[in-house]
């Protein structure tokens, strides 16, 4: 697709660790249009978190060796790009974050006023990129406090000007999560990466979080890449859904028919282990491959069921299998009566 | 009220627990009611569910049960014998018959013992058996739940989140216990996982001749494994019955907008239509009357004067509602 904003072409982490090179991602390929919700799904420890924060640029410098590939955000490499502008234009500008864990990401110490004052006073899209630091005036200030309250009002945050004046402690955890989202979207970014923004929550305040970021990316045209291991919330709110195994990009397809019909012999166990009536409790035998000494080829091979020689060896291709849906698989899975057609 | 029954193996009657609020001079300014007036029971061989929020005093309940905080009030009869607030020496020789298996598995294993030495701790506490026979014991349940020997010399940091779930049920097992709390024991696990443990949860409870207390958040796992779910809110049981007629009917408007809120593939999107606002209330400042009233629907006036009761509407479905049937 040309018309992606975010497009990760053959991207290839590793972790330099005492045991030798941990491969985290393989040659991922992944993408994101404008205006659109992908969630990157996958179990823990299949590199989703890592792709997010390469996205970022906020990987330790002293153990990530990225061997090869391309970030291409808006028609520029920022892989490529020089750190200081990165910090500058992208990071908290153009791309923004939301934390997993709304407890740890704000200071104890500070009230929730003055980091989002902090924020504004560096990020905020009246002031040009990369100035505004040595003076923050009056009259700016007081445009960023106007544009702030109106922004937590619409996260539907109760009394915004007296939630302000609270310490991080005093709110729970869904209006903390509210005020994260909120401050993602304060520097009006083109993309926000969520990384399991709900995991921390209950059920009933991660359906209203789910319900405000869905209204909230469709009003104003922000895409979002939602990493999640939790297939449910991901049904919710993508439109897109990619799956990662073992740092290999599995399957990409548009959410509908992704439950539907999935086709990587991966997704389909995955599926399947989600307890329901048809299928009772059914796990995926085997464990997740180490990352340090990884299968070849197709690392979700000593565990499937279809594996043959071919996939051993090398990794299989991108195939286009149906309108947007593409797998990775030599043997993608049909049903009986699809096969029969 | 709910009738007297004879097989309950345990009984709870009217516990309630009681934590106080202290100020900055550690004076009592309130209490915060964790659990108040709970009454349930559970049948022996059967798995009660426990559902519900955090903070709404389900892990309060498993650890009450178990003896780790005395009740404030309320009766404990476990086996026939009331086991609530009895001295250290008494309870140590029931906690062989009750177990209880913590949240966090890789947490509650000593970081510095290896596997082998922290399964043989609760035989060296509870039992007179030599180290040979410890070592049988010790590897017949490792065999049981589907652990490699290996794993008896390596560290608990070594091993998977599944894994060490293994090794903290391996650890109560081989006491051999008649009742199991097992407090959220597949949060933090993937889902494929997870789906491996909960079979394990299974085969155990039919190998071993079990019953199990199984607390947890994830309404869509209670559904697959319990026979019986209680579903709490704020220190309240407000709705407690058989699997499939809570499901499938909820009565209370709370387990309903629970029910609503789980993400169902296929099903209409909750994004769409889920209509509960606004979060629970602070536990230590109660609303009066249904604790619920703030955020329910159909709530009136009289639900900020009456404490609704909990009361058994068809035999074996009960629900604290002043209005459940009006809404059924």
């Amino acid at each position: 697709m040309t018309d992606a904003l975010l497009s990760v072409r053959g991207l290839e982490v590793g972790f330099q660790t005492d045991q030798g090179l941990a491969r985290v991602l393989d040659r991922v390929n992944f993408e994101i249009g404008h205006g659109e919700i992908v969630g990157l799904v996958g179990e823990s420890g299949c590199g989703k978190t890592t792709l997010a924060r390469a996205i970022l640029g906020v990987l330790p410098k002293n153990a990530v060796r990225i061997s090869a590939g391309e970030v291409i955000f808006e028609g520029e490499d920022l892989l490529k790009k020089a750190d200081h502008l990165l910090e500058a234009e992208v990071r908290g500008r153009r791309i923004t974050f939301v934390p997993q864990d709304p407890f740890t990401s704000f200071n104890p110490v500070f009230t929730i006023g003055a980091q989002i004052d902090e924020l504004m006073k560096y990020k905020s899209p009246a002031s040009k990129a990369g100035t505004g630091v040595r003076f923050y005036g009056g009259a700016r200030r007081r445009a960023d406090r106007a544009k702030v309250i109106e922004l937590l009002r619409t996260v539907q945050l109760p009394d915004p000007v007296g939630i302000l004046r609270k310490y991080p402690h005093e709110v729970s955890g869904g209006q903390r999560q509210r005020l994260m989202i909120a401050m993602a979207l304060l520097p009006e970014p083109q993309l926000i990466i969520a990384d399991e923004p709900t995991t921390a929550l209950d059920v009933t305040i991660q359906a209203q979080i789910l319900k405000l970021l869905r209204r909230l990316a469709t009003e104003r045209g922000v895409s979002v890449l939602f990493t999640t291991h939790d297939l449910g919330t991901a049904y919710e709110i993508c439109d897109r859904i990619t799956v990662m195994y073992a740092g290999q990009e599995v399957e990409v397809a548009p959410t509908d028919e992704f439950f539907a019909a999935p086709r990587h012999p991966y997704t389909k166990r995955l599926l399947e282990s989600l307890p329901s009536r048809e299928h009772g409790i059914r796990g995926i035998p085997g464990s997740i491959p180490r990352v340090i000494d990884p299968p070849r080829g197709c690392r979700f091979h000593p565990r499937c069921d279809f594996a043959t020689a071919v996939c051993t060896e090398t990794r299989p291709g991108v195939t286009e299998i149906g309108e947007r849906h593409m797998v990775r698989c030599y043997h993608p899975v049909f049903s009986e009566q699809e096969a029969a057609e | 009220m709910i009738p007297r029954d004879d097989n309950a193996l345990l009984r709870l009657e009217g516990v309630s627990k009681y934590f106080p609020i202290l100020n900055a001079w550690k004076r009592r300014t309130g209490w915060l009611k964790a659990l108040d007036d709970v009454t349930l029971s559970v049948h022996k061989g059967e798995i009660l569910g426990v559902v519900g929020e955090s903070g709404c005093g389900k892990t309060t309940l498993g650890k009450t049960v178990m003896g780790i905080h005395p009740p404030t009030a309320g009766k404990i009869i476990f086996e026939g014998n009331d086991i609530a607030g009895l001295p250290p020496h008494a309870a140590r020789g029931l906690r062989q018959h009750l177990q209880y298996t913590y949240q966090d598995p890789g947490a509650s294993l000593d970081p510095r013992w290896k596997i082998g030495r922290s399964l043989h701790e609760p035989l060296v506490i509870h039992t007179e058996l030599t180290h040979a026979e410890r070592q049988q014991r010790v590897h017949e349940i490792l065999d049981a739940v589907g652990l490699p020997e290996e794993h008896l010399d390596l560290y608990p940091h070594e091993i998977s989140g599944g894994q060490q779930r293994r090794v903290g049920l391996a650890r109560i097992l081989t006491l051999h216990p008649s009742l199991v709390v097992l407090d959220e024991p597949t949060s933090g696990l993937d889902v494929s996982v997870q789906a491996t443990i909960l079979n394990l949860f299974l085969d155990l409870k039919s190998d071993f001749d079990l019953t199990y207390v199984f607390i947890s958040h994830d309404l869509s796992v209670v559904r697959m494994v319990c026979d019986r779910v209680a579903v709490m809110y704020l220190g309240k049981v407000v709705e407690l019955g058989g699997t499939e007629a809570v499901f499938s009917n909820p009565r209370h408007p709370y387990t309903r907008s629970l029910l609503s809120a789980i993400p169902q593939i296929g099903k209409k999107r909750i994004t769409e239509d889920f209509w509960l606002e606004g979060e629970p209330p602070d536990p230590g400042n109660l609303p009066s009357g249904c604790r619920f009233r703030t955020r329910c629907p159909i709530a009136t006036d009289r639900c900020a004067q009456d404490v609704p009761p909990l009361v058994e509407h068809q035999p074996g479905h009960s629900d604290a509602c002043l209005f459940s049937e009006a809404g059924a």
